[in-house]
């Protein structure tokens, strides 16, 4: 019985997957105060209905990340001889689908709102002997709904360059664009105040539709991972160039005729086969060794590629 | 990562611009508004206030409807200079007309666990009614297991008595113990049980909310003028 060599981090890289984790655990807790929050302060206001479950959203890719790491860690086993490597892709879509759902659950509860003129109801508070009209409290939730995501957003955005992860790189995005959620919901809680009722409802419509948004990027790119395509570059469009690199490294070898490359990531490593054309057939076992070897240090994300031999 | 944090509260122009929405409306004597403009329509004018027969709240037997609740909205119309017109019909009408805007305010002992809170506004809660059960000496009780307790029949204070494992009598039974509002409690009597506490708001059609925050600000800090009316109805 045969398995899959574990895989080793850099040391560098291992770093920042353990800060990301922190990260993940400081958004967990932080996502969790602003929920806890905004369902007080949330009323019969429609937006902030819409802005409490994104933030509730926030949680799963979070989450997502910290249970695909614990799998991910386990090394390959009899059980799993290719290890776990693709728990991460698998929690990339997950978050994904969750986003789609509750997107479209969101549009439809806002559109009905919208129909049947619901007005909402925002009447006095008293906090620490002081009345004041409840839309201020909402927007102040609301304002404090903005600052950790952001911040959090923008630590985490290049430790997903740096370790080339999707979810990481997908939570960070989203909890940059989260301040567009928060502010559309203030407008809509000061359109009320002006006594546009409608703008309630609008504004959450609105949310609606940028989650819907997120939810299907995210959806196509992890389907496209997990159907094993051309590896990517994370965070934008184009060709990984983890895969020429691969190539180059190969060909530069001597016994090396011509080479060809068939990659896919999965999760965090990159792997497939590599199909040689060696000038002659002597030696074959250790050159074969040698091309892997060669194939794995052209980028760190390298590991255990098939190497083929084509005449 | 402290760069990241001051760079977005400091180059980011949001917050600043929201808080400084946020002080000019709250000075703002007209913000919130209503979308129906019923505060302005009422100051000045007339108030529709749609009656519920519930005694000592409000007593429809007389040729002008009195009670506590209907002395407060008396106190809110003066505040106002507004003429109140009562309007009354059965109770599933009052609270539907609420619903489409016909009627300006409801009333007549409607608390905030009435299921009509999800088609109409209730104000915050303006005074706190504890039901208990009542003796004539002082008693300590967990709970009302095997307890005989005179109540009204049909009232909520028979089902409540019935929860806590006591046995709910008519009041012909002259039972050592009863079950009444606390502001019913005789002077030789003290309250020995908890049962439930009602807290009693007024209605408005929901998001008119300038107006909502007037009857609030009328009705907040009167729970003393509430508790003496309730005392002097007994």
């Amino acid at each position: 019985m045969t398995t899959r060599r574990p895989f080793c981090w850099p040391e560098d890289k291992a770093r920042a997957l353990r800060r990301a984790a922190r990260l993940e655990w400081a958004t967990l807790f932080f996502l969790a105060t602003i929920v806890v929050a905004m369902y007080f302060a949330m009323g019969s206001s429609q937006a902030m209905k819409a802005a409490w479950i994104e933030d509730i959203l926030g949680l799963v890719p979070a989450t997502a990340f910290l249970i695909a790491r614990h799998f991910e860690k386990k090394a390959p086993s009899e059980k799993f001889p290719f290890g776990r490597f693709k728990a991460i892709s698998i929690a990339y879509l997950v978050s994904a689908t969750a986003l789609v759902l509750l997107a479209i659950y969101m549009i439809y509860d806002s559109s009905r709102s919208l129909i049947m003129q619901h007005h909402p109801t925002i009447g006095l508070i008293e906090l620490f002997g002081v009345e004041f009209w409840m839309g201020w409290l909402m927007i102040a939730a609301l304002v404090y709904s903005i600052i950790p995501p952001v911040i959090l957003g923008r630590m985490k955005k290049p430790i997903a360059h740096q370790i080339h992860d999707p979810v990481l790189m997908a939570d960070a995005a989203m909890q940059q664009a989260d301040w567009m959620t928060a502010a559309a919901a203030i407008v809509g809680i000061i359109g009320v105040g002006f006594g546009l009722w409608w703008a309630d409802s609008a504004a959450a419509i609105v949310i609606s539709l940028d989650v819907l948004n997120d939810g299907r990027k995210h959806l196509t790119r992890a389907v496209a991972d997990l159907s094993d395509r051309t590896p990517r570059k994370i965070g934008g469009t184009g060709a990984d160039p983890a895969v020429e690199k691969v190539r180059r490294a190969v060909l530069a070898l001597k016994w090396v005729e011509d080479a060809e490359v068939m990659l896919r990531t999965e999760g965090h490593i990159v792997t497939g086969t590599i199909s040689v054309r060696p000038a002659s057939h002597e030696d074959l076992a250790s050159r074969l060794e040698e091309a892997q070897r060669v194939a794995e240090q052209a980028d760190w994300r390298v590991h255990e590629p098939y190497i083929s031999i084509h005449r | 990562m402290r760069c990241g944090a001051i760079q977005f509260l400091t180059r980011s122009r949001s917050p600043i611009a929201v808080a400084l929405v946020a002080v000019t409306l709250a000075g703002c004597d007209e913000y919130p508004r209503d979308p129906n403009g019923t505060l302005e329509r009422v100051t000045g004018g007339t108030m529709l206030v749609g009656l519920l027969s519930h005694e000592p709240w409000v007593r429809l037997d007389g040729a002008t409807p009195e009670g506590v609740e209907v002395a407060l909205v008396r106190g809110l119309a003066e505040q106002l200079d507004a003429e109140v017109e009562w309007v009354t019909v059965r109770e599933a009408d009052v609270l539907d007309a609420l619903k489409r805007h016909e009627l300006d305010l409801v009333i007549g002992g409607l608390t905030s666990s009435n299921p009509w809170k999800s088609h109409v506004a209730f104000t915050r809660t303006y005074y706190e009614e504890d039901l208990v059960v009542a003796a004539g000496r002082p008693l300590v009780l967990d709970d009302l297991e095997g307890l005989e307790i005179e109540v009204t029949l049909g009232s909520a204070e028979a089902a409540l008595v019935a929860e806590h494992g006591g046995t709910p009598m008519p009041v012909a039974a002259a039972a050592e113990l009863e079950a009444k509002p606390e502001w019913q409690l005789e002077p030789s009597e003290s309250a020995v049980f908890e049962l439930h506490t009602d807290r009693h708001v007024f209605a408005v059609p929901q998001g008119e909310n300038a107006w909502l925050i007037a009857v609030e600000r009328y009705l907040s800090g009167r729970k003393d003028e509430v508790g003496t009316a309730l005392a002097a109805s007994r």
